[in-house]
């Protein structure tokens, strides 16, 4: 059986509204029978996709991001946002833009970002006067800072699967998070000119401390993430596991904003989060096993090289190539999907698999953020409660300067190779 | 009657299903905090950490696809159902259903055909890779039956709407 065929039938079943999940692995199931592939090989291969060490950080990651959107640690970290940005010109927007950078640096998912950030912000924005549909646009744009900041879930996938350092990738995230927060500042900065958006009237020094020591546990945790991976104290998936307890410390035992009693729920919508993925991840495997059996990515890689051999070009088309795919598939799935892929390119991307995992994450990442399947654009659109239509018309300004930071972050590579090679000897 | 004990049941498997998912996740993270733990406090980490935590989740992915289906959360993309009336979507959900069933019985076929090979015992734990294997035509029948509901209760509606917007 045709690849083409293959993939056809897995477009065919997604249309119609079959899950994801299933339409892979129906096309999957149906190769191995048309082509008398070894039974036992479906079974295995999915298996082998959800049985992975590395994995293991992701769902812990979105367990301490959900015991951390349950507690107070948002209310927390926007005092400290607004004490910090909030005198700006476009106030409580520098304030979401800043305080998802902050929030980021605990959780590692744009979709928990965007709906416990839009649970607070975009109340508080509309309140302030701001538009619905800019309220909704800059929670959305800014959500997508949390997987590239690290921890990220995504990292740890991408990591899982191009069998990378998920603790350089981690580093290799904190630049280009810093860079896309400084260009969404901006671009806030320019579409506030309009507008009369109250502000805080002046920076205060005394408020900026008491907000400060207010958020210093919660602070705290990045800075044990980072810092226990960079000096080889615990692994990645380690440190996912005392962001959980540190979580429940903090929430339960010291500030005491998460009753026992909404625990319970809490988990089990991580692990509910969890096996949605990682059963995207586990068909993915054997989907993926196939692709690389017809030989499809030599077939991608010499379309592409049939175009242009330079690796700036190559770069360039790269990103083209995920924005557009991103803009049609889940992201999960895409990374899955399109990693060994790229993969086999890097010697002529002239990329290393740290600079291109930053790359491949950041670009389909922009998809969350895009109709006709972005998740955060769903979660906003129904806090804000405002249409698609309207949505798309208030993102374009903030996802251009995104897609901007994406293709700087191709093709500067120091951006994301400088950080992990000076502390990661 | 027989309604009453049936959703009786029901209630009971659901409950099930969500306290094994919660102790999976919960034990995942027990065990990698345990290893960190150890390994800083004795000199030499436990042996079992590792494997457990791989083997929780595996289990979690394969039986939490059951909870997926159960609230309708799966990953997809909805262009075309919105597009028609209320009894077309119902049944458009209902043939989705049907597909999804079919997909689901090939993966307990594969799931016992690999149970099947797993003869042997888990390097750390020494228990039978039968009982990780498992999981995968489990998780897929346990997935079936909460299918098998939806696709009864959506033809039961269908008929029912049907004669009251016939008038």
């Amino acid at each position: 059986m045709a690849v083409e065929v293959l993939i056809l039938l897995f477009f065919g079943m997604a249309l119609v509204g079959v899950p994801i999940a299933y339409a892979i692995a129906g096309a999957s199931i149906l190769y191995v029978v048309m082509t008398g592939t070894p039974w036992p090989v479906v079974g295995q291969r999915m298996i082998a996709g959800a049985d992975s060490f590395p994995l293991l950080a992701a769902p812990l990651f979105m367990l301490a991001g959900a015991i951390m959107n349950g507690g107070g640690i948002m209310a927390r970290l926007l005092r400290l946002a607004d004490a910090m940005i909030g005198h700006v010109r476009g106030g409580l927007a520098q304030v979401n833009v800043l305080s998802s950078l902050l929030m980021a640096g605990m959780s590692g998912s744009a979709t928990a970002d965007a709906a416990g950030q839009g649970a607070t912000m975009i109340p508080a924005m509309k309140k302030s006067g701001y538009p619905a549909p800019m309220s909704a646009a800059v929670t959305s744009a800014s959500s997508v800072i949390g997987p590239i900041f690290p921890p990220s879930v995504p990292f740890v996938i991408y990591g899982s699967v191009a069998q990378v350092s998920i603790g350089q990738l981690f580093i290799a995230g904190i630049v280009p998070g810093l860079i896309m927060t400084g260009f969404l500042i901006l671009t806030v900065y320019v579409m506030s000119r309009r507008g009369n958006y109250r502000t805080r009237e002046r920076f205060e020094l005394g408020e900026f401390f008491v907000a400060l020591r207010h958020a210093a546990l919660d602070l705290m945790l990045p800075v044990i993430i980072v810092g226990g991976i960079v000096g080889g104290i615990f692994t990645p998936v380690e440190a996912a596991a005392i962001a959980v307890f540190y979580a429940l410390l903090l929430e339960m035992v010291i500030f005491r904003q998460l009753a026992p009693r909404a625990l319970l729920p809490i988990v089990l919508g991580a692990a509910r989060l969890t096996a949605m993925i990682m059963f995207v991840i586990a068909v993915s495997n054997l989907f993926g096993w196939i692709l690389v059996r017809e030989g499809f990515g030599q077939m991608l890689a010499d379309a592409l090289l049939s175009i242009s051999s330079d690796p700036v070009v190559l770069r360039c088309l790269v990103v083209v190539l995920l924005l557009v795919l991103g803009l049609l598939i889940e992201t999960v799935v895409l990374i899955v999907l399109i990693v060994p892929i790229l993969l086999t390119l890097s010697p002529q991307l002239m990329m290393d698999p740290v600079h291109l995992g930053v790359t491949v994450v950041f670009s389909t990442m922009l998809g969350l953020i895009t109709p006709p399947v972005g998740l955060c654009m769903f979660l906003v659109n129904a806090i804000a409660g405002i249409s698609v239509a309207t949505y798309t018309k208030a993102i374009l300004p903030y996802f251009l300067a995104l897609i901007c930071c994406a293709f700087v972050i191709a093709l500067v590579p120091p951006l994301t190779t400088w950080l992990p090679q000076l502390v990661m000897r | 009657m027989t309604d009453r004990t049936g959703s009786k049941i029901a209630r009971l498997a659901i409950g099930l299903l969500h306290g094994v998912m919660v102790a999976a996740l919960a034990v995942l993270a027990l065990s990698v905090f345990t290893q960190v733990v150890m390994r800083y406090a004795l000199s030499a980490p436990p042996f079992w950490t590792e494997e457990l935590a791989r083997f929780m989740l595996i289990w979690l992915t394969f039986i939490g696809i059951a909870s997926v289906q159960l609230k309708n959360e799966q990953i997809g993309v909805d262009w075309i159902a919105p597009l028609l009336p209320p009894g077309g979507q119902l049944l458009m959900r209902v043939v989705t259903n049907l597909v999804v069933l079919a997909i689901l019985g090939a993966i307990v076929w594969a799931g016992f055909a690999i149970a099947a090979l797993g003869s042997q015992t888990s390097p750390a734990l020494g228990i039978g890779m039968y009982f990780i294997y498992g999981a995968l035509p489990v998780g897929a029948i346990a997935t079936m039956l909460v299918v098998l509901a939806q696709v009864v209760q959506d033809i039961a509606t269908l008929v029912s709407g049907e004669t009251s917007n016939g008038g």
